[in-house]
């Protein structure tokens, strides 16, 4: 027999459907007007599967309906479990508590027209960074004041104690309160995770290029940071912090009475000596560079990282000292009077005036006017170039 | 001799549509990856709630 509809041969007298198209036959005709049959067929597996993609179909749309609207809910935050997840692995993996939150992100291509913008684009990174961390509002108002107080715009303590935040904000706003005039070059004191654990406790970094550093300067503005950075393996661990500084560093290497908190001093000391260097060319940062800056912050940088200035306030410093006290005093005896710290030599030999200023401030915050002689000389220029 | 999915009649090796029931001749393999996809469907909805709530969890 041929099939009614396509015409296919060989259609057997018992087939109730074309094996070609699937059209009924003559005897399928009789087959379907019995319910029983048509039931029969409906209970077959096919007509299953064909049920499943529709119930499938259905949970794929409330699925994608679902994410959408908790996207919309949560926001970013809704992927706060795989960063928490990631912390606890990244803690395990070291071995100690690590921090979440990254200074070194890089971003190109963004459009940036003026100092404000920079400064919400450096306070957006940080923003988006912390919503995992742990919302202490005592930490989370200790960051909030030392935001504006001295206008700083990220302070990130992201997962200290209480009492650990508590003791920096004090190094922070003493260090404030003894140089009032250094507010403006610091964009952000974040805790943050060293390339090695033990690779410093604290650190100033005077220029780290943040937005559009391979775009050309004449097409996109760019943004510099100029950061205080906590390590997380000491911050955050609080068993190392209650250990003494002389177990990790060895005795007389900073000025005496020196602590973990402290050494924020001494970093704040090596942004004094930057802020001192910006003021020769009456800047308070270097944040925001454009076409018509970038050179400068170029030669400022260039300067500060050969210790021009510093060397140059650490020979008055010597100078005064010697005819305040009618000696002579070379650069290394003077240096060793504050800290072993303070006289380190650099690669070629040379007493690290950097490293006498920082030490300097750090003997002051922590003696104030008991500090060393020799700090003391130092200070006073800087005061005095402070405008203080 | 291949069977129709549906009915688990006979099919001839060139038959494109069952003789008896008139189904589609298809293999197993679409059958399965229904059923697996189903699977993974539900787990997911089960994944994404699970993950709505530990968020507030997390973020409180």
């Amino acid at each position: 027999m041929k099939c009614l509809s396509c015409g296919a041969e060989d259609i057997e007298k018992d087939d109730n459907f074309c094996y070609n198209c699937g059209h009924w036959t003559t005897k399928g005709y009789s087959f379907l007007k019995d319910e029983k049959n048509i039931n029969t067929i409906k209970k077959g597996a096919i007509f299953k599967q064909n049920t499943r993609i529709g119930f499938l179909l259905v949970l794929l749309s409330i699925g994608i309906i679902s994410f959408i609207s908790m996207l919309a809910i949560r926001g970013n935050n809704l992927f706060a479990p795989f960063t928490y997840l990631k912390k606890q692995f990244t803690n395990y993996v070291y071995g100690y508590n690590t921090s979440i939150i990254k200074t070194d992100n890089k971003y190109s291509n963004v459009e940036i027209s003026d100092y404000n913008e920079a400064i919400e684009f450096i306070k957006k990174d940080f923003q988006e960074q912390s919503y995992i961390c742990n919302k202490d509002a005592d930490v989370s108002l200790i960051e909030t004041n030392l935001q504006n107080n001295y206008s700083i715009p990220n302070v990130s303590f992201c997962d200290i104690t209480k009492i650990e935040a508590e003791k920096i904000k004090n190094v922070v706003t003493k260090m404030y309160d003894l140089f009032p005039n250094i507010k403006d070059g610091l964009t952000n004191i974040t805790i943050t995770n060293a390339n090695t654990k033990e690779e410093y406790i604290a650190r100033f970094q005077p220029m780290y290029q943040f937005v559009n550093i391979n775009e050309n300067i004449k097409d996109y503005n760019k943004i510099n940071k100029t950061q205080i950075l906590l390590n997380s393996y000491y911050f955050l661990n609080e068993e190392k912090l209650n250990r003494p500084l002389t177990d990790i560093i060895k005795d007389n290497w900073y000025v005496k009475d020196a602590t973990f908190e402290s050494t924020i001093a001494h970093e704040m000391g090596h942004y004094i000596s930057f802020v001192l260097l910006l003021k020769e060319y009456n800047l308070n940062n270097i944040t925001f560079v454009t076409k018509d800056n970038y050179k400068i912050f170029d030669n400022i940088i260039e300067e500060y990282e050969n210790n021009v200035l510093s060397n140059k306030l650490l020979d008055d410093s010597i100078n005064n000292y010697n005819k305040k006290y009618n000696i002579y005093t070379s650069k290394e005896e003077f240096a060793k009077t504050i800290s072993d710290y303070a006289a380190i030599k650099d690669k070629k030999g040379n007493i690290n005036a950097e490293e006498v200023i920082a030490e300097a401030i750090h003997d002051y915050f922590l003696h104030g006017n008991n500090m060393q002689k020799s700090s003391h000389e130092i200070v006073s220029i800087i005061k005095d170039k402070l405008g203080m | 001799m291949k069977t129709c999915l549906n009915c688990n009649s006979a099919v001839r090796d060139n038959d494109k549509y069952c003789r008896n029931c008139g189904c589609k001749i298809q293999s197993n393999s679409k059958y399965i990856l229904i059923n697996v996809l189903i699977i993974f469907s539900i787990i997911e909805l089960i994944g994404l709630l699970a993950l709505f709530l530990a968020s507030y969890m997390i973020t409180k």
